[in-house]
């Protein structure tokens, strides 16, 4: 026989066949509708603000990467999908300069200055958004940004006219209209019921935990619920809540990012509850309109500590459940 | 294979049921014979190179009169050092086949369940069944009077992983050598609590069969017939891999070591066939063969017309935790249950790439590992911190990796940090000393 060179590399010899890149696939995927949406509700300004958000993150990345001498990690699609997130969150009109400093900020700054994806501290996305949208307040609001703006839908943010003019001003939102997305705020995070069918795909295909988003949705229902029975006249209604700003967006893809996220179920119900409340205080008794961003972020801080909640190892600290060791 | 539902993981790994009866390859020209194993006192060899051995004849022995038989009639034609699976060094004795079987002379025990209990291990002792009376372990070896009290004989006739389907046939093929033999251990054991664990569809068959003896009967799902996990749910005891269930007299023993051992005593032979599960592209299906101990891979695959590639993958065992072969002379040993040909095109790159975090191993791991993080801890060196958070408490069913999608090789990560920080405490002990 010939002489052969075998493979030598450990097992398993079979895989279960997710990649990385399948993930980020699925949130493409399931960010589709939400985005296509965006492009024909804001025209060329909203598919300007997408494209310019995704293809500058993946540059970016790569230009790191290249700098830091490491590898390319532009194939595992990560950095497409935070970008496109990012571009639809900024309003459709705001100026390409935010745009390029909030994703250069999201890739070298957030994510590639921690050494990339999985080892970050808070999700890259959110950092690319807060950093100019505080710097910046001015052209990150809707209503400034989209002044010049024609279009049918109701040329308010939800959220905002909440803030200023309290419960009774946002009767005159019809409900139906903010679940379809006829509502100002960012290029991709208006049309709730794209964004829910969106967050379906991910959690059926497993690719995002459905613990996290369903506990943060129900947080903000039944914590808001409280608020609301605590004194109607100053608190909106939970329903509201739900379906206005980046409640849902951030339920299913910001606050379920993997890398700062717990992995624990119980943890995971804490995280997104937690989330959920720090979202509320900060709409109903903090000054910012939308607190989905700044709660999420807060979450992520708090994340390997609340990862420690967790079901015991076997054989460490002398504790085996009791379910398996009863036996079958 | 595994089972997506809502982010739920369940792996759905399962062994897979056989067809086709078990062939005999005919002998090699040539076996490695190992006769040490590693971190353990080896066995003294009883021959030199260039002296004619018989099959079946003694070719190393250890104190306590058990020992390696040659698999073949031949003459010796090296004695030194070889690798074994696992890569370690190992003490081997080549033999090149000279003539067809000429069998040392058999002292055959006719009846196993009249025999006495002394004649038993007597008889088992010659022909290398010894060790599960008489460990074989350093200290054992050190006293050897002392012989630990058994209290639990774990008889395992289900398989690990697929493609294996090896032990499972010991309960329809070979039932009656194995039925006897399992009486003749009854006997052995005494009070000691005798297990023969099977596949469920073979549970009540076993219990015709086999009397006196619990039958434990698991599903083909490869976590139920994970050893750890069998243990666990036999004793009610946990054993990681640093600790050996021996010390609590328990002993596990493969079907096919049991079913050999009466089949061996009758004709008074030593045992030198090892069944093993060959698969390849090649074959529409797995194979079970039987072949020579110290047979190399390479004599296996050309009796199967099996053709290997350049970057092909030899891999010894199941697909889930069998390891790959740098070298198709590598011998089957006893301890080898399968041979997988994985072509290059299916290789599975496994890859440095970081943790993302996404939990899917948390949820598989039978033993509630947290991996994500002990992986990490393993990887840049804090072993201390990975043991700490139950790196030794790994049943290495290989699951974690199997579902990762960043492909790292998690349940190595594991091993690794295991065996540095056995290193370290090593260490600390000896110099404490």
């Amino acid at each position: 026989m010939e002489r052969v060179v075998l493979n030598v590399s450990m097992g398993p010899h079979i895989h279960g066949g997710t990649r990385t890149s399948d993930i980020m696939t699925g949130y493409l995927v399931a960010l589709a509708p939400a985005a296509i949406w965006g492009c024909c509700f804001y025209r060329l300004a909203g598919l300007r603000s997408l494209l310019l958000a995704a293809g500058s993150a993946v540059v970016f990345e790569w230009i790191a990467r290249a700098i830091m001498k490491r590898p390319a990690t532009i194939g595992d699609g990560s950095a497409l999908v935070s970008g496109l997130l990012l571009g639809m969150m900024f309003p459709a009109n705001a100026p390409w300069w935010l745009i390029l400093i909030g994703t250069a900020i999201m890739v070298i700054v957030a994510k590639q200055f921690f050494g990339g994806i999985g080892y970050y501290p808070f999700n890259p996305v959110l950092l690319g958004y807060l950093i100019p949208a505080v710097s910046w307040p001015l052209h990150v609001n809707p209503h400034y940004t989209l002044a010049n703006f024609q279009s049918q839908a109701v040329h308010l943010e939800p959220l905002a006219v909440l803030k200023s003019y309290g419960p009774q001003a946002v009767d005159a939102f019809n409900r139906m209209d903010l679940l379809m997305g006829r509502q100002m705020g960012g290029v991709g995070t208006g049309p709730i019921l794209l964004l829910l069918l969106g967050g379906l795909y991910l959690m059926l295909r497993g690719y995002i935990s459905w613990i996290v988003s369903i506990s943060f949705l129900a947080g903000i229902f039944v914590f808001q619920g409280l608020f609301y029975a605590a004194d109607p006249a100053k608190f909106a209604d939970p329903v509201f809540h739900l379906i206005s700003g980046t409640t849902v967006f951030g339920a299913i893809f910001l606050a379920t990012d993997y890398t700062v996220c717990p992995v624990n179920k119980i943890a995971r119900v804490i995280y997104g509850l937690g989330a959920a409340l720090m979202t509320l205080l900060i709409r109903n008794l903090g000054n910012y309109a939308d607190g989905t961003v700044f709660a999420v972020l807060i979450m992520n801080m708090f994340h390997p500590l609340i990862d420690r909640i967790k079901k015991p190892v076997y054989g460490l600290d002398s504790s085996i459940p009791a379910a398996l060791n009863s036996g079958k | 294979m595994a089972k997506r539902i809502l982010g739920f993981l369940k792996p759905n790994i399962e062994l897979q049921p056989w067809d086709g009866e078990v062939s005999t390859l005919d002998p090699p020209d040539r076996v490695i014979l190992s006769i040490s194993q590693p971190g353990q006192m080896p066995f003294k060899p009883v021959v030199e190179i260039g002296e004619s051995v018989k099959t079946g004849e003694f070719i190393a022995m250890s104190p306590s009169r058990t020992g390696i038989h040659s698999s073949i009639t031949g003459k010796v034609s090296a004695i030194g050092p070889g690798y074994n699976r696992e890569g370690r060094e190992v003490l081997c004795v080549t033999i090149d086949r000279e003539s067809d079987d000429d069998f040392a002379a058999p002292h055959p025990v006719q009846n196993l369940v009249a025999a006495s209990r002394d004649e038993l291990i007597e008889a088992f002792a010659e022909l290398g069944f010894a060790s599960p009376w008489k460990p074989r372990s350093l200290e054992s070896q050190l006293s050897e009077e002392e012989k630990l009290p058994i209290t639990t004989v774990v008889i395992k006739a289900v398989d690990e992983e697929p493609p294996l389907a090896v032990q499972r046939r010991f309960l329809t093929e070979f039932a009656e050598d194995f039925s006897e033999s399992v009486a003749a251990i009854r006997k052995l054991a005494q009070d000691a609590r005798v297990v023969v664990v099977v596949p469920e569809e073979f549970a009540s068959r076993a219990r015709t069969l086999l009397k006196d003896v619990e039958i434990f009967p698991v599903t083909n799902d490869i976590l139920d017939c994970n050893n750890t996990l069998l243990l666990l749910k036999i004793t009610r005891k946990f054993y990681p891999f640093h600790t050996d269930p021996r010390a609590d007299g328990i002993i596990i023993l493969s079907a096919e070591d049991v079913a050999f051992a009466a089949r061996c005593l009758h004709k008074g032979k030593p045992r030198t066939n090892k069944l093993i599960t060959v698969s390849a592209p090649d074959l529409p299906k797995p194979v079970t063969v039987r072949v020579r101990l110290g047979t190399p891979v390479r004599f296996v695959l050309d009796s199967l017309n099996i053709q290997l590639k350049s970057n092909d993958r030899v891999v010894f065992g199941g697909l889930l935790t069998g390891i790959a072969q740098p070298d198709i002379e590598t011998p089957i040993t006893r301890t080898t249950n399968g041979v997988i040909i994985i072509p290059k095109e299916k290789v599975i790159p496994f890859s440095d790439a970081p943790c993302i975090n996404c939990g899917r191993c948390v949820q598989i791991c039978p033993v509630n590992i947290q991996v994500n993080l002990v992986g990490r801890f393993s990887e840049f060196g804090l072993f201390e911190t990975a043991v700490k958070n139950g790196s030794g408490s790994c049943v290495e069913c290989g699951l974690c990796a199997y579902v990762c999608p960043s492909r790292r090789p998690l349940m190595q990560y594991m091993q690794f940090a295991n065996s540095e920080f056995e290193k370290i405490m090593n260490q600390v002990s000896q110099e404490g000393v």
